[in-house]
């Protein structure tokens, strides 16, 4: 039996120095990966991104606001942080870590939306943050949500575990190969959908005759206003803007009109510019959307040189 | 706040539950000097209660109950001389553990069935069904304990008087809850003796449960997204697709069963325990009487046992032989669920079955004379009509309804088996195949051992651990979606 235990105790020691090695190299190779959902993350944590102005917000930022269009207008160094599937904490939590690795920006466009402060119980896309666990605000956003296990956080490599395609992409980051899975596709956090309309909307009205209610979380009311104060403390400029959806689509979150009036009352209170597309005559082109919440590359061109002109009036405010 | 460690459902084997419950039992076990048997069994009685109430607790009454009643009967029946009361408590055992079956597993298929033969005549009766939870394992354990009073009953063993080792026997964790279905004679005099921890064996079950861990978690569970994709839109996809999604099934049921037998019997072997070999290699079959003899070895086994050796079995004419291979699969098929699906699935094998006997004689008699490639061409030949027979089959087990399943080989049968299906593009699909691949080069090399991996054992040490340690990197790299065993609903 003694024998029998030593044994595996080598063995276990010999599988745990592997296990240990194995995730070095991933995680180390992850942090310098641009492939889609690790390059935010990545030029997060190479300290060098140094944005004057920060878009932050879900899908409706990520396809919808050209970071292009907007560095040219305004003559800015303007990044996007748009991610899918994110609301406002996860949002909050990838601001935070900006704002610990890099300088403050000199002002953010906050993309708000019907369930930006929806409350979500899942960590979406968590494998995004699996080589950020040694990071206490990572840490502390993943433990409060599901996703990663209790074991991850102490075992070493099984945070990876399913993930074949992300962990091929580490180790050939870790040893220089660059996969074409690596490659950004996206410019300064953009990345444009040249797609026609797909349709889903049919499938969404047809589950949802009634339309839907969306729940806001007040704890998430209470941090978005938190960071809104403190952003404006810190002396950066911050701008709400609620951007287009398909005029159909709208009447069919039910408490849509006092989503925005939350909105509007939030920058009445704290004296900032809030500017609501909802209502612009692009909402009822079909042709600018792929679906009923996000525009399509034609018409993301078209609303980012919209907005730059907004910001640019907002920013030269005051 | 989700933050949880430990998942209050069913403790899987491949569950962090199950890795911290197995060691800390295991160290209590042979901490215990090796003299106290009855120690050692109460521990194990407790462990399988424990890891059975980990999914729902008011269940271990019914397997108490079950206990009981044959313990019960047992001694009873030692007692007994009078054939006649001797039958009679024979009769009990059966009624009462195939009662608990018939209720807790068919009551709501009798009824549905019941209901719809009264619509079809115009006679119309309210749908009623019963809101029964089906409790895991039920069709394991009463088929164990069954086993025990029959061969009690024919005087095969003696009956225990052990109420310890009885209850360790019918609630033995590692196998209680899909199999292997054990034999008295095998393993309850296994709890009456002194156990002696043997490295090699134990070193060999922890090997037989990484291979287990090995096809449920990285080939079953990856099988599996597919299957179910396939299977859920099977009326919109092509023939092509179908067959794929046909095949991946074959291998995730295997996989998954199979997986799912190493993994107890190796857990067995690390508390001293011998259990029977459960798969022993089906898809290598070369006709569907081979298969039988490789798949589900202790159910088929149960099978001809107690039922088909006692009506008669292969004695008699032709027709009554025929007849006792049709009982045999429909109650196999039957025994898998409530369902028409499993019942079609057990008559296909029947018939197929019998279409083997006839023509096996001159089968042998073609293989017997070819010279050696001819005869591997022809072996080859052989086994792939058995695995194409056997896919076909999986359909119907597969399929949430009878003309379901009838659509589906519909389907394959069809032209569209000759397009291109989109899924062979998909990458995942294609890391899949190399895995599967993988697996059958393993499964082909260990065929004739009575788990895939057993020969590693004797090669070079520094070789054998870094196989070791390849697998459990395979298994955390290649780990699918986890999926409950297939088993567990039976």
């Amino acid at each position: 039996m003694t024998d029998f235990l030593k044994k595996l105790l080598l063995f276990g020691s010999i599988s745990m120095v592997s296990l240990f090695a194995l995730d070095h190299m991933v995680t180390m190779g992850l942090k310098k990966s641009n492939a889609f959902v690790f390059e935010n993350l990545t030029r997060i944590h190479s300290h060098n991104l140094q944005s004057d102005l920060i878009i932050n917000g879900s899908s409706k930022a990520l396809v919808q606001f050209s970071t292009q269009i907007i560095d040219s207008s305004l003559g800015t160094n303007s990044y996007n942080f748009g991610m899918n599937g994110a609301n406002f904490e996860l949002q909050h939590t990838v601001y935070q870590l900006y704002r610990t690795n890099n300088s403050k920006p000199k002002a953010i466009v906050q993309v708000v939306g019907d369930e930006l402060l929806k409350y979500n119980q899942n960590l979406h896309e968590y494998k995004r943050f699996a080589p950020y666990l040694d990071d206490s605000l990572v840490v502390d956003l993943a433990k409060r949500l599901n996703g990663f296990k209790a074991y991850d956080y102490y075992i070493p490599f099984v945070r990876y575990s399913g993930f074949t395609d992300i962990i091929i992409n580490g180790l050939a980051n870790y040893f220089g190969i660059n996969l074409p899975s690596n490659k950004s596709n996206k410019y300064k956090g953009y990345i444009a959908y040249d797609k026609p309309w797909d349709y889903s909307f049919n499938k969404f009205v047809t589950t949802n005759p009634n339309g839907i209610d969306v729940a806001v979380d007040p704890r998430l009311i209470s941090l978005f206003e938190e960071y809104v104060s403190s952003s404006l403390k810190d002396r950066i400029k911050v701008i709400l803007v609620y951007p287009p959806s398909y005029f159909e689509s709208q009447k069919f979150i039910n408490n849509r009109n006092q989503i925005i009036e939350m909105y509007r009352s939030i920058a009445n209170e704290y004296n900032i510019v809030f500017i609501d597309y909802s209502e612009h005559e692009l909402c009822k082109n079909k042709d600018y959307f792929y679906n009923s919440q996000h525009l399509n590359k034609k018409g993301a061109e078209y609303f980012s040189k919209l907005v730059a002109v907004d910001l640019d009036k907002a920013l030269n405010k005051n | 706040m989700t933050y949880t460690f430990f998942e209050l459902t069913f403790m899987l084997f491949n569950s962090i539950d199950f890795a911290l419950f197995l060691p800390i039992v295991f160290l209590l076990y042979w901490v215990i000097p090796k003299g106290l048997i009855k120690t050692q069994n109460l521990l194990l009685i407790i462990a399988s209660y424990v890891f059975y109430g980990w999914w729902d607790w008011r269940f271990l009454l019914l397997i108490l109950f079950s206990t009981m009643v044959d313990y019960t009967i047992g001694i009873l029946l030692s007692k007994e001389d009078n054939s006649t009361k001797r039958k009679a408590l024979l009769a009990t055992s059966i009624l009462v553990n195939i009662g608990i079956l018939v209720f807790f597993k068919y009551s709501n298929f009798f009824i549905e069935n019941f209901i719809s033969a009264f619509s079809f005549f115009g006679q119309n009766i309210d749908s009623y069904s019963l809101n029964i939870i089906l409790p895991v394992g039920i069709s394991f354990y009463t088929f164990q304990t069954l086993s025990y009073t029959i061969d009690v009953y024919h005087r095969k063993i003696e009956p225990t008087a052990d109420l310890i080792a009885f209850a360790a026997f019918v609630s033995f964790f590692p196998q209680l809850v899909a199999g292997p279905i054990e034999r008295a004679s095998n393993l309850l005099p296994q709890f009456t003796t002194a156990r002696s921890f043997s490295s090699t064996k134990a070193i060999d079950g922890l090997r037989q449960m990484l291979w287990g861990f090995f096809k449920k978690i990285v080939i079953a569970d990856n099988c599996a997204v597919f299957v179910t994709e396939i299977f859920n839109n099977s009326q919109s996809l092509e023939g092509s697709t179908l067959l794929i999604g046909a095949v991946l099934f074959t291998v995730q049921i295997y996989c998954d069963f199979s997986g799912y037998s190493d993994i107890a019997i190796g857990t067995s072997r690390l508390f001293g325990f011998s259990m029977m070999q459960n798969f022993a290699f089906p898809y290598f079959s070369k006709n569907i009487g081979d298969f039988w003899k490789r798949w589900h070895i202790s159910l088929t086994s149960w099978f001809r046992d107690y039922l088909y050796i006692p009506l008669g079995g292969s004695r008699g004419s032709a027709l009554l032989k025929t007849r006792n291979i049709f009982i045999i699969f429909l109650i196999s098929g039957f025994w898998h669920g409530a369902n028409w699906t499993f019942i079609v699935w057990g008559l296909l094998h029947a018939f197929f079955f019998v279409l083997f006997l006839l023509v096996k004689q001159k089968t042998l008699f073609i293989v017997d004379t070819q010279s050696r490639p001819l005869r591997i061409f022809t072996g080859g030949g052989q086994m792939l009509l058995t695995f194409t027979f056997v896919v076909l089959t999986w359909v119907f087990f597969r399929s949430k309804t009878v003309t379901q399943a009838f659509e589906y080989t519909g389907t394959i049968f069809s032209t569209s088996l000759f397009t291109a299906a989109p899924i062979t593009s998909d990458i995942k699909f294609i890391k899949l195949v190399f895995l599967i691949i993988g697996l059958l080069i393993v499964e082909w090399q260990g065929k004739s051992r009575k788990h895939a991996i057993e020969n590693i054992g004797s090669v070079f040490l520094p070789i054998r651990w870094l196989t070791y340690i390849i697998i459990i990197l395979s298994l955390i790299t290649f780990q699918g979606s986890k999926q409950d065993f297939i088993y567990f609903q039976f």
